[in-house]
């Protein structure tokens, strides 16, 4: 076969290689690239590119012998390359972490062997003498029939086993085992190994055990990370919880403190009341009913007015985040209103994402107007027609640079700080679903969020 | 002459709320008439069905013996009055004005615990109402209308600086003097509607001319009067400089 040739059918399987890598990718890092018709060219030139490129680099190494390279170091050189090349690829295609797309090149890769695994069961003992065209026909048959198919089978096994959620849970851990890393990096060394030990056709069906082993070996990996990953979101919910009964249970201690003090104020008062209408000095009795409105109001309809309003909040992580940031604004002395007029069940958005915005806005309202005379904040969750609405409006007092509100490193707070709303930005970046909105209105501040959920 | 809407269910409040009306609409000389005066909300849908125009609406927010309360009323003659004023008229301290006002547009809410607060609530209600239907026969402002999800923004197009598409598919980025917003929508689109007080200076921006304070060629970006920057593609070199020098 001449050099051309070669490339040529490299071209084609490696194309293959890459849409399996491209419906794993989706699969394992739940999205689908969708980020305007820039980037999708972008995106299919550098796929040809590399294509290109790998097939052509296949090629040199057959035609160079580096592939019979003793101890399968080419080989493994290869395929390392070839690793590389499709985690930049990932890279660049959902703009994900380099870390995340290696390890997902590696999974694939691993998920992959299946596919060939399965392929090759067609093959097994067979030897093609390409020279001839009937054996020619008969490999292609089977590298572009049968393999797809393989690699196709092997995607909907793991659609079926919902392999993605589970994979994802163990990505967004914070720290991965190193262990498990380098398991996971090794893969290619020890099924070159393997290969290169089990190579005798006598004992070739050993070559089919090293997939199975690690198939046992990830399984196995998944289902402790798996548990750890539960057992820690339970231990942390559990402290949620408790940290919101600790804060509730204040709260009701304050609003009975309140009401106590309020009885005793009330006796006095009905006392005095019980005079002037004997008196029938009725101007007198208006203005005690008056007063005692006011004071029962100022004293104990507050909290018990904020109370309702976070009973209506039934998403625990933003009602335990409400109930802290009131806590601590109420020692703070800042005045914050919150309204949730219809029950808040949840959102489209991950719960940590929206908590982190939410805190941030927060606190950046409760910073605008900490120590100021008569500091208030006005809280708005508003939950109808499949559209969530959260609304933070704040009494401005400074002079704010509007323009450059949410650009790196400009903050009305001082040095070292102001990565407050450029990272709320950067969340929301990863939701095409979430509307944000900033303002300045009448003198307020005015932050929104707006997430569509149907 | 401007209607104005009564929807209260205790009989006692509605009679104090009209006849306090009447005297203000008199003692004031104001452009205004009772239209209806109900308890039902029923009544007064029906009523803007048959003469829809403009209104002023006192609606109590806890509406007994009917289906609908304040809000989805409120919602109801959005429908069809989408520029009339809502007042809201409660004896519950606790009402979510912001939400009210976010979605309705209200104008304000007045609390009929106690009359005196009620009337001069009433009476404040109808003077700022006088003054914005005065300021608006008389102001020619334009304004660009967005809608993000159910919510529908009247921003005057004179505050707009640019629009900007975001790496997102169909996400266009709308940058005002105060304001900063994000919707779905084609620059295209707004190119066409918005022309020629807007330019489209480069695949991802359209201007409006008028802000441009300076044209930085090395840099290949403008400068707007607020001072934020702008890039313009080579095409448009010309064309902007043509302006700019005729501008000035």
């Amino acid at each position: 076969m001449s050099f051309l040739q070669i490339v040529s059918a490299n071209f084609l399987s490696t194309a293959i290689s890459i849409l399996f890598l491209f419906w794993m990718s989706g699969i394992l890092l739940g999205r689908i690239p969708n980020r305007g018709i820039k980037h999708a060219i972008t995106s299919i030139l550098f796929t040809l590119f590399l294509t290109a490129l790998l097939s052509a680099v296949a090629a040199v190494c057959y035609r160079t012998g580096i592939w019979r390279l003793p101890y399968s170091i080419g080989k493994l050189a290869w395929r390392y390359f070839d690793l590389v090349c499709a985690a930049l690829l990932l890279c660049l295609v959902h703009r994900a972490s380099f870390r995340d797309c290696c390890l997902s090149v590696m999974m694939i890769e691993i998920l992959g062997s299946y596919g060939d695994l399965l392929s090759n069961l067609y093959l097994y003992g067979r030897l093609f003498d390409l020279r001839v065209v009937s054996e020619r026909r008969e490999y292609l048959f089977w590298m572009f029939g049968i393999r797809p198919l393989c690699f196709l089978l092997c995607g909907l096994v793991i659609v079926k086993l919902g392999l993605g959620k589970i994979y994802r849970q163990w990505l967004e851990q914070e720290k991965i085992h190193r262990g498990t890393l380098i398991f996971l990096g090794l893969y290619p060394v020890y099924s070159e190994a393997l290969d290169h030990v089990v190579n005798d056709p006598e004992k070739s069906r050993a070559y089919f055990l090293l997939p199975l082993v690690m198939l046992l070996v990830i399984h196995m990996i998944f289902v402790y990370v798996g548990r750890d990953w539960q057992q820690k979101q339970y231990i942390l919910a559990q402290q949620t919880n408790l940290r919101q009964q600790t804060i509730y249970i204040e709260k009701m201690e304050h609003i009975q403190a309140e009401l106590r003090r309020f009885r005793h104020d009330f006796k006095n008062m009905m006392a005095g009341m019980y005079l002037q209408a004997r008196e029938g000095d009725l101007d007198a009795v208006q203005s005690f009913i008056q007063e005692m409105t006011e004071d029962f109001d100022r004293q104990v309809g507050e909290q018990v007015r904020l109370m309702n309003q976070l009973a209506n909040v039934h998403m625990a992580e933003i009602k335990g985040l409400l109930l802290e940031k009131l806590a601590w604004m109420q020692k703070e002395e800042i005045h914050c209103d919150l309204e949730v007029l219809h029950p808040f069940e949840g959102t489209r958005m991950r719960s940590t994402d929206l908590c982190r915005c939410l805190g941030i806005l927060m606190d950046n309202a409760a910073d605008e107007v900490r120590g100021k005379e008569d500091a208030r904040i006005h809280l708005m969750i508003s939950s109808q027609n499949g559209c969530t609405t959260f609304r933070v409006k704040n009494t401005l007092y400074g002079k704010v640079d509007f323009q450059r509100l949410g650009t790196a490193g400009y903050t009305t707070k001082g040095e070292g700080r102001g990565i407050g709303l450029e990272s709320y930005r950067k969340i929301l970046g990863r939701y095409d679903f979430v509307f944000p909105f900033t303002a300045i209105q009448d003198g307020y501040f005015v932050q929104e969020l707006l997430i569509q959920e149907v | 002459m401007m209607p104005v809407y009564i929807c209260e269910d205790e009989e006692k409040i509605r009679d104090a709320e009209r006849s306090w009306l009447e005297k203000q609409i008199l003692i004031e000389g104001l452009d205004m008439e009772i239209a209806l005066c109900t308890g039902s909300p029923e009544e007064l849908l029906h009523h803007l069905s048959e003469e829809p125009r403009q209104g002023i609406y006192f609606l109590d927010v806890d509406l007994k013996g009917s289906f609908m309360d304040g809000f989805r009323l409120g919602q109801e003659i959005r429908k069809r009055d989408a520029r009339g004023f809502l007042i809201y008229v409660t004896a519950f301290q606790d009402l979510a004005f912001e939400t009210f006002r976010y979605h309705l547009e209200a104008l304000d809410y007045i609390c009929k615990k106690e009359p005196e607060k009620m009337y001069a609530g009433i009476s404040h209600c109808l003077k700022v109402i006088a003054e914005r239907v005065s300021r608006e026969q008389g102001e020619q402002q334009e304004y660009f209308t967005v809608k993000t999800l159910d919510i529908v923004r009247h921003i005057p197009l004179k505050e707009i600086m640019y629009f900007a598409t975001s790496g997102r598919t169909h996400r266009i980025e709308l940058h005002a003097r105060q304001e900063r917003l994000d919707f779905i929508g084609s620059i295209q689109e707004l190119e066409e509607k918005l022309a020629p007080q807007f330019i489209r200076i480069h695949r991802a921006y359209l201007v409006r001319e008028d802000q441009i304070a300076r044209i930085d060629l090395k840099a290949k970006e403008v400068e707007l009067k607020n001072k934020e920057r702008c890039p313009f593609s080579r095409n448009m070199r010309q064309r902007l400089l043509d302006s700019f020098q005729f501008r000035q």
